[in-house]
C-alpha cells in the first residue's frame, strides 16, 4: 500500500462518517414530515397535578430575571402546587435584590436560594437547590427565557407516565429580527427542534434534555445520582445518565418557550464552543457504556446516542478530511476516481450539504416561516464559523480534561434585553 | 401538529417526476454539450484567446454519446510575475480578512479559508517541478463532466427534498427547470472563467478554483433556488402562522 492509498483509505473513512450523518439528516427529516407523531399527554387538562418547583439558576442576570419571574408567576398551574426557586449564585449585580423583591411581593410562591459558597456553575447550583426541595417535579429555566402561561402544564403532563424521567420543550428565539446571525440561529434552532428532536421522539430514540424549558422527575434525578457538578453541559450529561438508567426522555414540540439568541458572532462562538466542550466530555464519558449496549436499549437508540454524542466531533473530522483531500490532490490522485469529488460534495454538510439544508428548510416550512426560508444559502456562512469554532474547541485541552476542583465556572451568554428597553425591571 | 400524509400518490409522483426529470436531462446532454462547445468558441474568439475546443467523449451504454467540450488552452507553470501577483493577492486577502469588522466574521473566515488553500498551493509549487498532475484542458474537461453529472442529479435530489411536499405540479416542474437552466448556463461560464484565470495567472490558482470555487458554487445555486421554492405557498402546510401554531 502506497502513502496515497493510505491517505485515500483514511479519506474514505471520513466520507463514510459524513455520509452516515447525511443519512441521519434525511431519515429524521422524512420521519418528521411523514412519520407517526408522538406527543404524550400534551392536552391533558383536569388531573391531579404533581407538586412542581421551578428553578431559575442565575448569575448576574439583572437585565432579565425580573421578566422571567413575571412570566412564571402568570403560569396557569395550580398555585398551591408550584413554587419558583430563583437561584442566585454569587451575582455581583442587582440579581439578588430583584429576587428578594419578588420573594417579598409573592411570599411562598417565590423562594430564592442564595449561594455564597461551593463550586460555581449551573450544575452545582441546581444540585444544591434541588436537594433542598421536596417537590415531585423539578422544572428548569434559564433566566433569559420567557415561558408562556400554559407551558408549565405542558411540560409537566408527560410525567404522568411513570417511565418518563425528563422532559424537554421547544426553544424559539424572540430576538430574531436583530441581525442576520439571529435569523440564521432561528433557522438552525428550527431544524434542531422541529425536525431533529421531534423525529427522535417519534422514533423512540433519544430526545435530548436541553437544560432549560424542561424538567426532571425528582425520583429519577436521585436514581441517576443527581446533577454532576463537573459536567460542562449538565443537560447532555443528564440525558445520557437518564437513558442509561432506563428512564425515558420526552420532547414536547408544542411546549414553546422564547429565548435570546446571540446577536453577535463572538458571543455565538463562545456559546457553541462551550456546547462542543461539554458534548465531547459526554462523548468521552458515555460512548463506551452505550457501545456495550445495556439490554433495555434498542440498537437504534444506541446508534442514535452515539451519533448524538459524536455530533461535535464531526467538525474536526471534516477538517482532517480537507487536509487529506488536499494532500491527495497535490499527490496527483486521479479526480476521475471520484473520491475527491465525493468528499467535496459530502463535506458541504458543514458548508452546505443538501441534507442539512433539506432539514432546516423543512423545519422552517413546517413552522410556516415563509420568508425566512429564503435565507437558507446564508446558512453556509454560519456553518463555516461553526466548523472552525467547534474544531478549535474540540481540539483544545479543555475539551478532554476533567474540570478542576472548582468545577466548571458560569459560562454565560451575553444578554441584550435591557439594552433595547424591553422587559428590563 | 403540522405534517404531511405519506400516500402512494405522493410517492409515485415524486418517483415519476424524478425519473422523468433525470431522463429528460440526460437525453438533453448531447445537445447541451454541443451548445456549450459553441458558447466556448464564441467567448474564446471574442476574448482574444486563440484556442480550439477539445471534446471529451462519454458513452452512456450504446444509447447516448455525450461530447463534453473544453478549451485547448495550457495553464503555464508559475513564473516570477505569477508568484508576485498570486502571492500578493493571497497576502491582500489575508490582510482584508483582518481589517473587516467583526460583524463580517463569516466573510473573514471565508477569506482566510481561501488564503489558506492558496497558501498550500503556493507551498506546493515552490517545491514541485513540472509536470502538474492536472493539465488545464483535462481539469476543465473534468469540471464540465462533473457539471453534467450534477445536472442529471438535480431531479433526483429534488425527488427526496422537494417533490414530496405540497407544491403544485407546475411549481415542482418550474423549480426543476429553473435550477437545471441556471446551472446549464453557469457551468460553461464557470469553466471559461477558470480557464482564463488559470491561463493568465498560471497553475498556482487551479487548486483554489477546484476546492473553493468548483462544485460549491453549484451546490449554493441549488440551495438558493431550493430555499426560494420552499417559501412558496403549498396546498397543505399553512404558511406565515403565528407563534404557537407552528407545531
Amino acid at each position: 500500500m502506497t502513502v496515497a492509498d493510505g491517505l485515500a483509505l483514511a479519506l474514505w473513512v471520513v466520507v463514510a462518517v459524513l455520509i452516515i450523518y447525511t443519512i441521519r439528516h434525511y431519515v429524521f427529516t422524512l420521519n418528521r414530515v411523514f412519520g407517526r407523531f408522538r406527543q404524550p399527554y400534551v392536552d391533558i387538562g383536569i388531573a391531579d397535578w404533581p407538586t412542581v418547583a421551578v428553578f431559575v439558576p442565575a448569575h448576574n442576570e439583572e437585565k432579565v430575571i425580573g421578566g422571567m419571574l413575571e412570566a412564571l408567576l402568570a403560569a396557569d398551574y395550580p398555585a398551591e402546587r408550584f413554587h419558583i426557586v430563583p437561584i442566585d449564585d454569587r451575582s455581583s449585580d442587582g440579581t439578588a435584590n430583584i429576587m428578594e423583591r419578588y420573594a417579598h411581593e409573592h411570599p411562598g410562591r417565590v423562594r430564592p436560594y442564595y449561594r455564597t459558597e461551593g463550586k460555581p456553575g449551573k450544575a452545582a447550583a441546581l444540585r444544591d437547590a434541588t436537594s433542598r426541595s421536596g417537590a415531585e417535579i423539578f422544572l428548569v429555566f434559564d433566566a433569559d427565557y420567557l415561558p408562556g402561561p400554559n407551558l408549565l402544564r405542558q411540560l409537566v403532563a408527560p410525567f404522568f407516565d411513570p417511565e418518563v424521567g425528563a422532559v424537554m420543550g421547544r426553544v424559539i428565539p424572540h430576538n430574531l429580527n436583530r441581525s442576520l446571525l439571529t435569523r440564521l440561529l432561528d433557522l438552525e434552532r428550527a431544524g434542531g427542534y422541529q425536525v431533529d428532536q421531534q423525529a427522535r421522539m417519534n422514533m423512540r430514540l433519544i430526545p435530548q434534555y436541553g437544560g432549560t424549558v424542561g424538567g426532571v422527575r425528582r425520583s429519577a434525578l436521585l436514581d441517576v445520582g443527581d446533577w454532576d457538578e463537573d459536567s460542562l453541559t449538565e443537560d447532555t450529561d443528564m440525558t445520557f445518565r437518564m437513558v442509561l438508567r432506563g428512564w425515558e426522555v420526552v420532547y414536547q414540540n408544542r411546549s414553546e418557550c422564547y429565548e435570546e439568541v446571540p446577536e453577535n458572532w463572538p458571543t455565538r462562538i463562545r456559546q457553541i464552543q462551550r456546547w462542543a466542550r461539554g458534548h465531547n466530555q459526554c462523548l468521552r464519558r458515555y460512548a463506551w457504556t452505550l457501545l456495550k449496549s445495556p439490554r433495555h436499549l434498542r440498537l437504534a437508540q444506541v446508534i442514535d446516542g452515539l451519533l448524538l454524542l459524536g455530533v461535535f466531533a464531526v467538525a474536526p473530522i471534516l477538517l482532517v478530511g480537507w487536509a487529506l483531500a488536499t494532500a491527495l490532490y497535490f499527490m496527483g490522485y486521479p479526480i476521475e476516481q471520484g473520491l475527491l469529488i465525493l468528499f467535496a460534495v459530502a463535506s458541504y454538510s458543514t458548508l452546505g450539504n443538501f441534507a442539512a439544508f433539506f432539514e432546516v428548510g423543512t423545519a422552517a416550512r413546517l413552522d410556516g416561516s415563509r420568508n425566512r426560508i429564503r435565507l437558507l444559502p446564508f446558512l453556509s456562512f454560519g456553518f463555516l464559523v461553526n466548523l472552525l469554532a467547534v474544531s478549535r474547541a474540540t481540539l483544545s485541552r479543555r475539551s478532554w480534561r476533567t474540570p478542576g476542583a472548582h468545577g466548571p465556572d458560569w459560562q454565560k451568554t451575553e444578554r441584550y434585553r435591557g439594552d433595547n428597553g424591553e422587559n428590563g425591571r | 401538529m403540522v405534517q404531511l400524509e405519506w400516500t402512494g400518490r405522493r410517492a409515485l409522483r415524486a418517483l415519476f417526476l424524478s425519473l422523468l426529470g433525470f431522463l429528460a436531462v440526460v437525453s438533453g446532454l448531447p445537445v447541451l454539450g454541443r451548445a456549450w462547445g459553441r458558447l466556448e468558441m464564441w467567448v474564446l474568439a471574442r476574448s482574444g484567446l486563440s484556442a480550439a475546443i477539445g471534446w471529451h467523449d462519454i458513452g452512456v451504454g450504446s444509447v447516448l454519446q455525450i461530447r463534453v467540450p473544453y478549451p485547448l488552452l495550457d495553464g503555464p507553470w508559475p513564473s516570477t510575475p505569477h508568484w508576485l501577483i498570486v502571492g500578493g493577492g493571497t497576502a491582500a486577502l489575508l490582510l482584508v480578512s483582518f481589517l473587516l469588522p467583526m460583524r463580517f466574521l463569516p466573510a473573514r473566515y471565508f477569506l482566510r479559508f481561501v488564503a489558506a488553500v492558496q497558501t498550500v498551493a503556493l507551498l506546493y509549487f515552490a517545491f514541485a517541478s513540472p509536470p502538474f498532475p492536472y493539465p488545464l484542458p483535462g481539469y476543465i474537461g473534468g469540471l464540465m463532466t462533473i457539471g453534467m453529472a450534477i445536472l442529471a442529479l438535480v431531479p433526483i435530489a429534488l425527488g427526496f427534498g422537494f417533490y414530496i411536499f405540497d407544491h403544485s405540479l407546475p411549481r415542482q416542474i418550474l423549480l426543476t427547470v429553473m435550477i437545471v437552466g441556471h446551472l446549464a448556463i453557469l457551468l460553461p461560464l464557470q469553466g471559461l472563467v477558470h480557464t482564463v484565470l488559470i491561463h493568465r495567472f498560471s497553475l498556482l490558482v487551479q487548486p483554489t478554483l477546484f476546492f473553493v470555487f468548483g462544485v460549491l458554487a453549484e451546490v449554493l445555486v441549488f440551495v438558493g433556488f431550493y430555499g426560494w421554492a420552499m417559501s412558496w405557498v403549498g396546498s397543505e402546510i399553512p404558511q406565515n402562522v403565528g407563534a404557537g401554531a407552528r407545531s
